[in-house]
Formats: C-alpha cells, structure tokens, sequence
C-alpha cells in the first residue's frame, strides 16, 4: 500500500533520503536533481532483480523515510552465537517452488564427497538433472551444467502439469555419472483451463465469472503469469 | 430479495519486535503505531456500534506474536511512553500552531485530543485490547480466527510437514491461551497455500481459510461456482474462501484506491521530518533518526511538493461517498451474481487491519459508515465464514494450486535473489531441530528448556516478514540480523547438545529476550528421519 509517489515529497525529505543513500550535496541539489539522482541509483539497482518491470519504484523511496535505522544502534547477539556457514557440510540438494515456470534450487558438496568423487572419477563436472515425471512416467529430463561455485540455481520448467525433482549429478569426460543427491518432488502448477482449451467455447459464462472475481473497476486484471495465460487462450478462442 | 454474504476479514499482525536491551528500539514503533493509530480506533469503533445495538458481523485474527508484544508488560509501559511523549508533542504543537501555523492549529488540537482519548481508553481496558475484542466475540458480532505461530509462509516449508505442523499447533494453541475459545477459522499468512496444507488444517479442527482470489481460475479442477461460494479444499473438511480481489482493490489499489483521494490525510509528510530537528529532536529516534511522530498536517493533494492543509469536512464527505460508493459496489456485484447463478453468492473481503487508521487515516470511519450503511442493504448482508458453514452448505471440491496474495499470485516475493539464501539455513535449522528432537525425546528441567528454546528461535526464524522485508528493500538490515539471530541462537543449542551441555548464559538470556510461546514443546518437531538419497 503506497498512497504517495516520490514527485510529491518535500525537498527536505528528498535531501534527507539522498543523504542517507550517500550522495554527496544533497543540500545544494535542485528538487529535479534530487528526483532523477535517486531514480538513477534506484534503477541502477533494480536492473539486476528478478522483478519482472512490476515493481513500484516508489516504495523504496517512501521506504527510506519510514523504515532507516542508524547506524549506531544494532541487534546484539546472544552469547556463544557464531556466524552462520556459507554452507553445511553435507551432500544434498533443495528445489523450492517459485511460481508457474520457476523453480529456485539450492544444494551443496560435502568435502568430504568431493574427495571419495576425485578418486572415483577423476576430474569430473556438476551438474543438476531435472526431471519432470507424471504417474511414474518421466516426460521430460535435461541436464543443467554448474560450476563448482555455484550453490543456487533458478530452473525454468514449461511442463504444464507433473512432478518435478532435480539430482545433483557429477560426470567425469569419459560419460560416468554419480548421483549425488536428490531433491523431493514439487508439484508443477496444472490449470483445468490450460489443459481443457477446447471447453472455454462452452463456458464462457462461467469464466466471465472466475474473471469478475480478479478484474478491477479500471479493468485491470490481477498480476498472474498463468491467469494471462489463460486469458490468451480466452482471446484465442474468440470469447468475452 | 437474494441476498450476497459478504464476509469481512481482517488480519492484524506484527513482527515480534522486543528489545528491552535498549531503552527505545525503533522497530518497536511498529506495534506503537498501530496500536494507537489502528487497533484501539478500531476497537473503539465496533464498541460504539455495539452500543449503538448496530447488528454488524466480521471475522478478525490476531496474529500470536502481536498477541505476545500486546500482553507483554515492559511493551506496555513503553507504549504508554509513547503516547504519553505524543501527548507532549502534541500539547507544544498546539501552541506552536495557534502562533505560527494557525491553519495546522485545529488538526494539532484532532491529534492531541485522540492520543489522550487513546490513552485513557488503554488504561481503563486494564492496557488489554484483547479483552475487548473477546467481548464482541462473545456478543456474536466477530469471529476470531487463529493463525500461525510466526506468521509462516507455508508453502516454501511444505516438504517439514513437522515444522508446518507445529506452526499450525503453537498458532492455535496462543489463540486458545489469549482468546479462551477455540477457532474455526484460520488466516493464512499471505494467503500461502500449497495441496496437502487442508490436512493438517483439519486435524486441529479448523474448518475455513481464506484463500487468493485467482486460486479458483487457476485450479486444477473446474469449479462451477466461480469463486462466489466457499469450496472443499480436496477432500479435506476444511473449506476455502476465495478473496474478492475486484471488491478489496477499490479499497487497496494504490493507484486507484479510495485511500489515494487528493481529501484524505497525507501519510508520508509528517513534522517528525518537516520541522527544525533542534524542536523535534525529543520525538525522534537517537541519534538525529527522523522518523514519524503521527503530527501530519497535511492533505495528499496530488502528485507534487506542493501539498494544501488537510481539511477534515472535505475528508469527512469523501469518506461518507467512498463507503456508499463500496456498498454501491457491492450490491451491483450482489444483484449481478444472484441473476446470473440463482444463488446467493458469498463475497469475501480480506485486508490487513493496518491499512485502517494508520495507512488510511480515514479508514477506521469508513468501516464504520460501511458497517452500519450495511445493515440497510437489502442486496448484502455482513456475515461470517462460520455462520455461512453452519447453515450446513454441499460444498464443490476444488483442487488448487500452490498459490499466495503476492504479487505474481505464488512465492515470487517470498523467493527472490534477495531473500532466497535464507531458506537454506532455515531448512537446515528444522532439519537438526527434528534430529534433536529425535535424540533427546521428553527431555526435563534444564535440558528441556534449552530444547525448547531453541524451537523458538527456529519458529522465529520462519516468519515471513524478514524475507518479505529483504524482498522490499526496506529494514533490511534488521531482518537480515533478526534471522541471523535466530538462526544462530539455534545453532548454539544444536552445537551444544550434541556435546550434551547446555549454555545456561545463553538459555538464560534467550528466554529474556524471546519471551514467546511460554508452553513451547519442543517435541512437537518430532520426526522421523528424513530419507537420504
């Protein structure tokens, strides 16, 4: 909930906001100088988030005002806290469900398996096996090469329906493969809609009122990449 | 005439934010706020039309850990602080105004005399809100529904059934502590629902949740009722009810909202950031921290500097048109679905208690325009999830997809390049908290205590406000030390009962600190032993 945007803030807010992010002369800077200096490095620093160009610039900025800590004050830690690892010395491998077409992995290589691998293999690459199966039967699997840096992976998935899991795999030149460890299984997003395209014809009344549900006075339907999906295939089809 | 049941729900939550450690904590001001601005305005509404015999009906949770801070003694006495600091400010604004700013001068007086009509109104409830609310529970006038223990987005833990589970088991049973009732209803946080949640929903009794609006749309079966009538979650008995995201963006749009007017009050230009810091300095945060002091003068205007005064008659009108306006809205929409489906429909309007009075200065007296201008609806009618269940409905199975309230509609927010790196050490905390758990069953006195503080800190770890706020870019480094925390604090525990000791310092001062869930068991993460591929 924003109910202002950065163009309506006052030019003592605007400096004030602008010190805290560290630019320099903040106090001799036009209010249009304040606006498009803060606009820069706020774009400067979304260019590299997954927002998918939604995002409402004008948080952060409204953020800055309400939300900035000094910093002199701190949380303490309770005694005997340590900093947590980067990773756990462990073999294994986590897939999480981001939303229709991501999944989001993590995992890490116990050292100790790196070395028994070493020994096994010889130098040998890693890799994330992805498979998507539907009652038993696999329906589609690919390799995703990932260098021994890597501890994170985001994993585009088109199957419309399934289960899917990723193996964390090492394979040496020669073609061996060792399964290291296995993810459990997340369930895909399946969509009646998607998969029934041929009955929209026959229930146009009946989608016009799953859309009333998520249509706003202006129009606008709610942002969901599989609920545009669906309303492509409403177009598509020639209805509403 | 048909009539729509329009249910209202609401949900107050709040990080638990306690740091006695410091004499003031700014993140602390999180509850204060709304405390004053919301809660107790709202409160003190509904007590009104109570009073005034208004037959209004609506479904309210409040959430554990807010429940905690708001029962907490030393967050008591600071929040007295608070307003009495308030009441202070506001005594030499108004002197200040009447001199130099007269046109401020009447908004100063509407501020001073609301912190004091808020303070009074806390002491003489014996400084528990709850009390109240339990009042108008067992008046018939709300529902009050349970939540998670930390506010857990569920479906990022799916695969630690225990860790859902004994979310889902702390949350209710801190209901049943505050609320000596138990509930039917059950809020999920950031409506995060995945397929096999409902299960474990059911075991503990609760028989409805909200769930997203495009949860119907989207699901993987056809529901012929299109979102207007509540739905079987799978073959559970618990039933699901879809939010209205075309009726509540009237209200939370915050492009188009009603809380966008250029009448209503301006939230972001407030003294504590407008005036000379050497006035302000008493009201702020050390050092030279300027932060909001609730003093806000000024109307939104439009989308420049140049902001007029707020006039509270022009706001006061808007606030009569924007409700009738919403009831308009909702008896067109009633009228529309009675013609088309032959049913009565059931509409469900969920939002966050904080967007009332605080976000919306407003939005306390549009609630209560909506509720009372509702009674004369003869199109809609205010009720409740578990009044519409006991008339005993056939309800449609729906089978749904994982899916949340935020944006994108599934766990985009929750799982960015900002806050993913959480989940690696969140999961691995539930991990060796299952393992000790498993090692250390039914453990008594110190050891149990240690064990049991460590499943605090883990359940503390799983709120979804520090990743949320990660992903929003706001008090970043206090989620991020929060969770470190947390998570650290765990690992002290783990670290040690593997060693079989306990760090009685560390347990001493963790139990002060995170003060929360005095009946913990920590057996609850009893597990077996996850399967090793």
């Amino acid at each position: 909930m924003v109910l202002i945007k950065i163009d309506s803030l006052s030019q003592k807010e605007l400096e004030y906001i602008a010190e805290q992010e560290g630019i320099d002369n903040a106090s001799d800077m036009s209010r249009d100088d304040l606006i498009e200096c803060l606009r820069d490095l706020y774009d400067d620093e979304k260019s590299d988030a997954e927002e998918g160009g939604e995002e409402n610039i004008q948080r952060r900025f409204v953020s800055a005002l309400t939300d900035y800590r000094g910093g002199a004050s701190d949380v303490t830690s309770l005694p005997g806290v340590e900093e947590l690892p980067e990773l756990y010395a462990e073999t294994s491998v986590h897939v999480l469900l981001k939303n229709a077409t991501w999944l989001y992995c993590y995992w890490s290589l116990a050292p100790l398996d790196m070395e028994k691998l070493t020994q096994e293999l010889g130098d040998f690459e890693l890799l994330l096996h992805v498979t998507v199966s539907e009652e038993g039967q696999i329906i589609d699997s690919y390799d995703i090469s990932v260098s021994f840096d890597d501890c994170q992976w985001n994993i585009n998935v088109n199957a419309p329906r399934g289960m899917a899991q990723v193996s964390l795999v090492a394979q040496n030149s020669a073609g061996k493969r060792v399964e290291l460890a296995q993810s459990g299984q997340v369930q895909l997003v399946t969509c009646y809609w998607l998969e029934h395209r041929d009955e929209i014809r026959s229930n146009e009344d009946l989608l016009r009122l799953e859309l009333g549900l998520l249509t706003n006075r202006e129009g606008a339907i709610l942002s969901c990449e599989t609920v545009e999906s669906i309303v492509d295939c409403i177009k598509e089809e020639g209805v509403l | 005439m048909p009539k729509a049941s329009v249910n209202l729900i609401l949900h107050a939550h709040s990080p638990y934010v306690r740091h006695l450690e410091y004499p003031k904590f700014l993140e602390e001001n999180w509850l204060f706020e709304s405390l004053c601005e919301s809660y107790i305005p709202l409160l003190m509404m509904l007590k009104e039309l109570d009073r005034e015999n208004v037959p209004f009906h609506l479904s309210i949770c409040f959430s554990p850990t807010l429940c905690t801070m708001l029962l907490d003694e030393p967050l008591q006495e600071r929040f007295i602080n608070y307003l009495t600091s308030r009441i202070e400010l506001g005594e030499k604004e108004v002197e200040r105004t009447k001199s130099e700013a007269p046109k401020f001068y009447e908004m100063a007086s509407v501020y001073l005399e609301s912190y004091r009509k808020c303070l009074d109104f806390y002491e003489n409830c014996g400084r528990n809100i709850l009390s109240g609310f339990i009042e108008l529970h067992e008046k018939g006038h709300i529902d009050l529904m349970a939540t998670a223990a930390t506010h857990c987005y569920f479906p990022l833990y799916k695969d630690y059934e225990s860790a859902v589970k004994t979310q889902i088991e702390v949350g209710i049973k801190s209901h049943i502590h505050f609320f000596h009732s138990a509930p039917s209803g059950f809020w999920l946080p950031e409506c995060g629902y995945y397929p096999g949640l409902e299960k474990f929903l059911a075991q503990y009794g609760i028989r409805w949740c909200q769930i997203p609006a495009h949860s119907i749309i989207t699901a993987r079966n056809r529901i012929s009722s299109g979102g207007y009538q509540p739905v079987m979650l799978h073959d559970s008995p618990v039933a699901g009810f879809p939010r209205d995201w075309s009726l509540t963006n009237l209200v939370w749009s915050d492009s188009t909202g009603y809380p966008c007017d250029s009448d209503y009050r301006e939230f972001y230009r407030d003294i504590g950031y407008d005036l000379d810091m050497d006035y302000i300095r008493p009201y702020i945060h050390e050092p030279d921290v300027r932060v909001f002091t609730g003093y806000k003068y000024m109307a939104i205007t439009g989308r420049t500097e140049e902001k007029r005064p707020y006039n509270r008659k022009a706001a006061a009108a808007k606030v009569s048109l924007h409700a009738n306006n919403f009831l308009y809205h909702l008896r067109r929409k009633s009228l529309s679905l009675c013609a088309q489906t032959q049913e009565e429909p059931v509409l469900n309007l969920c939002f966050d208690v904080e967007l009332f009075g605080h976000r919306w200065y407003e939005g306390i007296q549009f609630l209560k325009e909506v509720l009372i201008n509702g009674v004369n609806e003869e199109a809609v009618a205010f009720t409740t999830p578990s009044q519409i269940l006991s008339k005993g409905r056939n309800l449609e199975m729906a089978e749904l997809n994982e899916c949340s309230w935020g944006r994108g509609g599934f766990s985009d927010p929750w799982l960015d390049s900002e806050n993913s790196w959480v989940y690696r050490h969140i999961h691995k905390a539930i991990e060796r908290m299952e393992e000790l758990a498993r090692r250390f069953p039914n453990q008594r006195s110190l050891k149990c205590r240690f064990l049991n503080q460590a499943a605090r800190e883990v359940l503390l770890a799983m709120s979804s406000d520090w990743p949320y706020i990660l992903h929003d870019k706001t008090s970043v480094m206090y989620a991020e030390k929060r969770l470190r925390n947390h998570l650290g604090s765990f690992n002290v525990v783990y670290s040690n009962m593997c060693r079989n000791s306990v760090h009685t310092e560390w347990l001493i001062k963790a139990e002060k600190r995170n003060a929360i869930f005095p009946d913990m068991d920590y057996n609850l993460f009893y597990a077996e032993e996850r399967k090793k591929y």
